[in-house]
């Protein structure tokens, strides 16, 4: 519950203070938004399958996010940045569709 | 599906790690919950208790930035949308003017080369016309005189006597002259020139107070008479004239020079008076 | 089952019309659609240099065709003119009508020739006797059998002669004394002038292309 709270919180502090974030980073943000949606539905599966860990969570959250920025930043880098963002995009996809499959059959058993 | 030894996703990892291969795409489809799930739920069996609270105000804060990093996205797209669409709009815009322009200016081209193609054709239709033109001119200028002209013919240089001027029959007088160039005409005379001057449809030979005039001008003896035409027959058909056989006597009779020489070269002026002030041309020729 | 089927199918002709309906950029990348635009600007840059370089040479091209046309406009005058000289055409203007009567058959070529260096001599420049021949520069006169022949042509008496210029100068250039007319009444004959202010010379001198003569290299 706390949880749900902090996510609206968030969401909401974001809409609001509208703080600007460096240019440098924009091109990351959504890559990073992505990442970041892996980690909390991974954790919500693991909740739903009673194995949740907060430690986990944390760790998984922010290496994902680093990750995956990281990997976009290289492909730019190289050259490839917008097809490296659609080949790490289509990867958390999948991962993302199976967890939300996952938790769909725990929340209505089919 | 509902007990958890089913439900761990370790399991097909673990049948897998054993296998040399596994497809990165199947990896990927079986493999979506993070493996240190299960580990640490496996430990925790064993030693039981709860992550320590610290953990879980990580994870608070985790979603806090999640919440935040999901509204600034939100926020950041909402506001590059109408500056994307506009920019591509004004793109689109711009291509199509500049589309417009260039169908614009071919067509322009293309008019452009009809119109200079079919000045060309003109112009060198028009060639043709001037050479024509051209040669009229020139065939025409001999004959009326405006040109001047050189080719074979004679030349014929006759003088008074040597008595002295006023004694009837020792001078050259101007009819003897005009029967001269009359005679060199008959014998096929193309061009004369009288001392240089051009005879032509305008031009007389009169007598005016002592001397000969040839075109308004005074000429002395002796005369110079030059004409183009056929060297070889010229100087015989000139002699058989009544001129010619006239010219003879006064040779004969008042020693009067007169001379025909055929040359292989004779140059002759032209009369650049070529504007009439009464006579109009009624119909090209 | 149903509605869900019907939603999809909503769904994808939503789709496709909004596909057909868009403009035909809606695919195209902000980076091929820079790319479009830069090309299109290179194309009018070489289209303009094109129609530019085309102008330069229809100027050309109309002032040349100009100037020919001036310099055409002065040949046919100066034709005109020529035609006029030659005697290749009929010729109009004022002048004099000049008869001469020899009843005595006592006038001879040399009289028509002194005759008609007087007529030069007074600025007559179209000539034509008889209304049958045409008096140029290179016309003879001769007699055979005491007929007078000019360029070859027998012309009996009465004779008369049509030229044109002024006709107060060329008359006077006739009766003057000593003149024309004085020598023709001398042999018997009588001389009329009659002015005009149109007289038609119609008979025409046909001209062979010389043989001889070039035209000298200036």
């Amino acid at each position: 519950m706390i949880a749900v709270f902090g996510l609206v919180l968030g969401v909401l502090a974001g809409l609001w203070l509208e703080p600007s974030i460096p240019a440098a980073l924009q091109p990351y943000l959504p890559i990073a938004v992505v990442a970041a949606l892996d980690a909390v539905f991974g954790g919500l599966r693991a909740h739903l399958d009673g194995i949740f860990d907060d430690k986990v969570f944390v760790i998984s959250f922010v290496s994902n996010v680093l990750i995956a920025a990281l990997i976009v930043y290289l492909g730019d880098q190289l050259g490839v940045g917008g097809q490296l963002s659609t080949g790490v995009i289509v990867v958390l996809g999948i991962r993302i569709f199976s967890n939300v499959a996952a938790i769909r059959r725990h929340v209505f058993h089919a | 599906m509902s007990d958890k030894p089913d439900l761990s996703t370790g399991e097909p990892r673990s049948d897998s790690s054993g296998d040399a291969y596994v497809g990165l795409l199947t990896q990927i489809m079986t493999q979506t919950l993070d493996q240190d799930y299960l580990d640490v739920a496996q430990r925790r069996e064993s030693s039981s208790g709860d992550s320590p609270p610290r953990w879980q105000v990580g994870a608070v804060a985790v979603l806090l930035l999640f919440g935040l990093m999901l509204g600034l996205a939100a926020l950041n797209t909402a506001q590059e949308k109408p500056v994307v669409a506009a920019e591509r709009a004004e793109l689109i815009e711009q291509i199509e003017s500049n589309q417009g322009k260039l169908d614009n200016q071919q067509a322009t081209l293309a008019s452009l080369s009809d119109e200079v193609t079919k000045l060309q054709q003109l112009l060198a239709a028009n060639v043709a016309d001037d050479r024509l033109l051209t040669n009229q001119l020139t065939s025409l200028g001999i004959d009326a005189g405006t040109l001047a002209v050189t080719g074979p013919g004679v030349e014929v240089t006759v003088d008074d006597s040597g008595y002295s001027v006023g004694e009837s029959g020792g001078v050259i007088l101007d009819s003897d002259l005009q029967l001269l160039v009359n005679a060199l005409w008959q014998a096929g005379a193309e061009a004369i020139a009288v001392d240089e001057h051009r005879m032509t449809t305008l031009t007389a030979i009169r007598f005016a107070g002592e001397a000969i005039t040839v075109d308004y001008r005074s000429l002395t003896p002796p005369y110079i008479i030059e004409a183009t035409g056929d060297p070889d027959t010229m100087p015989a058909r000139l002699l058989e004239t009544r001129a010619g056989q006239a010219w003879l006597d006064l040779e004969a009779n008042f020693d009067i020079q007169f001379e025909v020489v055929a040359k292989d070269k004779v140059s002759i002026p032209g009369d650049a008076r070529d504007n009439l002030l009464y006579a109009e041309a009624k119909g090209a020729s | 089952m149903a509605v869900l089927l019907a939603a999809l199918g909503f769904a994808a002709v939503a789709q496709m019309r909004l596909t057909g309906a868009d403009d035909d950029y809606s695919g195209q990348r902000r980076e091929n659609l820079i790319e479009l635009l830069e090309s299109l600007a290179a194309a009018a840059d070489r289209t303009q240099t094109q129609i530019d370089e085309l102008e330069q040479t229809r100027e050309e091209l109309l002032s040349s065709s100009e100037r020919r046309q001036i310099a055409v406009e002065e040949a046919r005058q100066r034709l005109e003119v020529l035609t006029v000289l030659t005697g290749t055409a009929a010729a109009a203007g004022p002048g004099v009508t000049i008869t001469i009567t020899d009843p005595e058959a006592a006038v001879t070529s040399t009289n028509l020739l002194n005759g008609i260096e007087e007529l030069r001599d007074a600025g007559a420049e179209a000539i034509e006797m008889n209304d049958r021949v045409r008096v140029v520069a290179s016309t003879s006169f001769t007699e055979r059998d005491g007929e007078i022949l000019v360029d070859g042509v027998k012309l009996p008496s009465p004779y008369s002669i049509e030229a044109i210029g002024s006709s107060h100068t060329l008359s006077e250039a006739v009766i003057f004394r000593g003149g024309l007319a004085d020598e023709i009444e001398r042999l018997g004959g009588k001389v009329s002038v009659e002015k005009a202010d149109l007289v038609e010379v119609q008979s025409l001198h046909s001209i062979d292309a010389p043989e001889y003569s070039q035209p000298t290299e200036s």
